[in-house]
C-alpha cells in the first residue's frame, strides 16, 4: 500500500515527524505544534513574566522565532526543549520578569483547623493552597522559580532544564532545589 | 516526580492538579498565535521562474520560491502516500532561476512497494512543479527518490 488518507495523520503525528515536516515548509504540521504546546509555553510563560500580556506576546514571539528557525534547527535537543529553550531567551532578552516578590505571611496561613478535612488539599482549601503556592512561587528569584516550573509541572529532566536556560545541568539542580526548599518553608503551615 | 527533596504531600498533590489543569490563558491567544504564525515568512529563498501562461503573457515574469515549491511538496506528498518526506533539495541554475531537478529523501513503511512508492513520487511531484512553475522539467527525468529509513507503521509515528 502506498497511498495514505493524509490530512488527519499529522494531528497524531509524532514530535519528530512535525519537525522535519515543519522545516520543509509544512505549516499544518506547524499548527499541530502550536497547539501541542502553546499551552505548557502560555503555562511557563505566565509564571514568569510581569503580567499576562506579557505571556501572551512572549508565547506568540516564541513560535514565530521557532517557524523561522526550523530550518536550520539542529536537532541537539528534543522539540519541546528547544521551544522552552526559545521562550526563555525571549523572556529575559525583550520581557519584563516578574520580579521576586515578597507576600504578605497571611497569604500563607492555613486555613483554620475546624475547616480542614483530613486531607487539606482536597478540602476546601484547595483554592487557598494553590493562591499560597502560587504566591510563594512568585517569591522566588527568576531561575529557581523557571527551574522549579520546568521540572515540577512541565516534567522536565535537569539536563533537559539546563539546555532551555542556558546553565549546566548541576546549576538547574541546584537552583531546583533551592526552590523547593523555600516554598516547602513558606507552605509548612498547611502540612 | 520526586527529586532528593521530597516536598511535602500538599505540594505534591498541588503539582499534580497544576499538570493537569487546563491553560484557560491559551485559548484565549490560540487563534492569535496561529494566524502570526500564518502571516510569517520563513527568511532566505531562492526564486525560481515560472512559466507565464501564453495566453496570458505581458511584461515581467513571474517567480515562485523554493520555499514555496518545498512546502507544497511536502504537503501534497505527506498527504497523498504512506511516507514522510524529510529533505527536499533543488538543483537550479542560478542564472536563468530555472529548476534543473529534485532530490527527495523519505522514510518509508514496511510493507509498502518501495518502487511503485517512488514512481508515484516522483509523478506528483511533477505535477505539482507543473502546477506552480509550468511545465520546466518536461522531457527531463529530475525527480530522484532516496527513501533513507523504513519503519513500522506510519511514519509520521501517528
Amino acid at each position: 500500500m502506498t497511498t495514505a488518507s493524509g490530512g488527519g495523520r499529522i494531528a497524531e503525528a509524532g514530535d519528530d515527524a512535525l519537525l522535519r515536516a515543519a522545516a520543509l515548509g509544512d505549516r499544518e504540521a506547524f499548527e499541530v505544534v502550536v497547539h501541542r504546546y502553546g499551552p505548557p509555553l502560555h503555562r511557563y510563560a505566565r509564571r514568569l513574566v510581569a503580567n499576562e500580556a506579557d505571556a501572551a506576546d512572549v508565547v506568540q514571539a516564541t513560535f514565530i522565532a521557532a517557524w523561522r528557525q526550523l530550518a536550520t534547527f539542529q536537532g541537539r535537543s528534543s522539540l519541546k526543549t528547544w521551544l522552552f529553550s526559545i521562550c526563555s531567551h525571549k523572556i529575559t532578552d525583550n520581557y519584563r520578569v516578574k520580579r521576586a516578590q515578597p507576600i504578605d505571611d497571611q497569604l500563607m496561613e492555613a486555613i483554620p483547623a475546624p475547616q480542614r478535612s483530613t486531607d487539606p488539599f482536597t478540602a476546601a482549601s484547595n483554592t487557598a493552597f494553590l493562591a499560597a503556592l502560587e504566591a510563594a512561587l512568585a517569591e522566588l528569584p527568576y531561575r529557581q522559580r523557571a527551574s522549579w516550573v520546568l521540572r515540577e509541572i512541565e516534567s522536565m529532566t535537569f539536563p533537559e532544564i539546563g539546555t532551555a536556560l542556558d546553565m549546566s545541568p548541576d546549576a538547574a539542580r541546584g537552583h531546583h532545589f533551592r526552590a523547593t526548599a523555600t516554598l516547602r518553608t513558606r507552605l509548612e503551615r498547611w502540612q | 516526580m520526586n527529586s532528593s527533596s521530597t516536598p511535602p504531600d500538599p505540594l505534591f498533590r498541588a503539582i499534580e492538579f497544576l499538570r493537569a489543569a487546563p491553560e484557560p490563558g491559551w485559548d484565549a491567544i490560540a487563534g492569535r498565535v496561529i494566524s502570526s504564525v500564518r502571516t510569517t515568512p520563513r527568511p532566505g529563498g531562492h526564486p525560481l521562474a515560472a512559466q507565464t501562461p501564453p495566453d496570458k503573457a505581458g511584461p515581467g515574469q513571474i517567480f515562485v520560491t523554493d520555499h514555496v515549491l518545498r512546502s507544497t511538496l511536502a504537503i501534497e506528498l505527506r498527504q497523498r502516500y504512506l511516507c514522510a518526506p524529510t529533505r527536499i533539495t533543488f538543483d537550479m541554475d542560478d542564472r536563468t532561476k530555472t529548476l534543473r531537478a529534485v532530490d527527495i529523501e523519505l522514510t518509508g513503511s514496511y510493507g509498502t512497494d518501495l518502487r511503485e512508492l517512488a514512481s508515484h513520487i516522483r509523478s506528483t511531484t511533477l505535477d505539482v512543479i507543473a502546477e506552480l512553475l509550468g511545465d520546466t522539467l518536461a522531457g527531463q527525468h529530475p525527480v530522484d527518490v532516496t527513501v533513507t529509513d523504513v519503519v513500522t507503521g506510519d511514519p509520521l509515528g501517528a
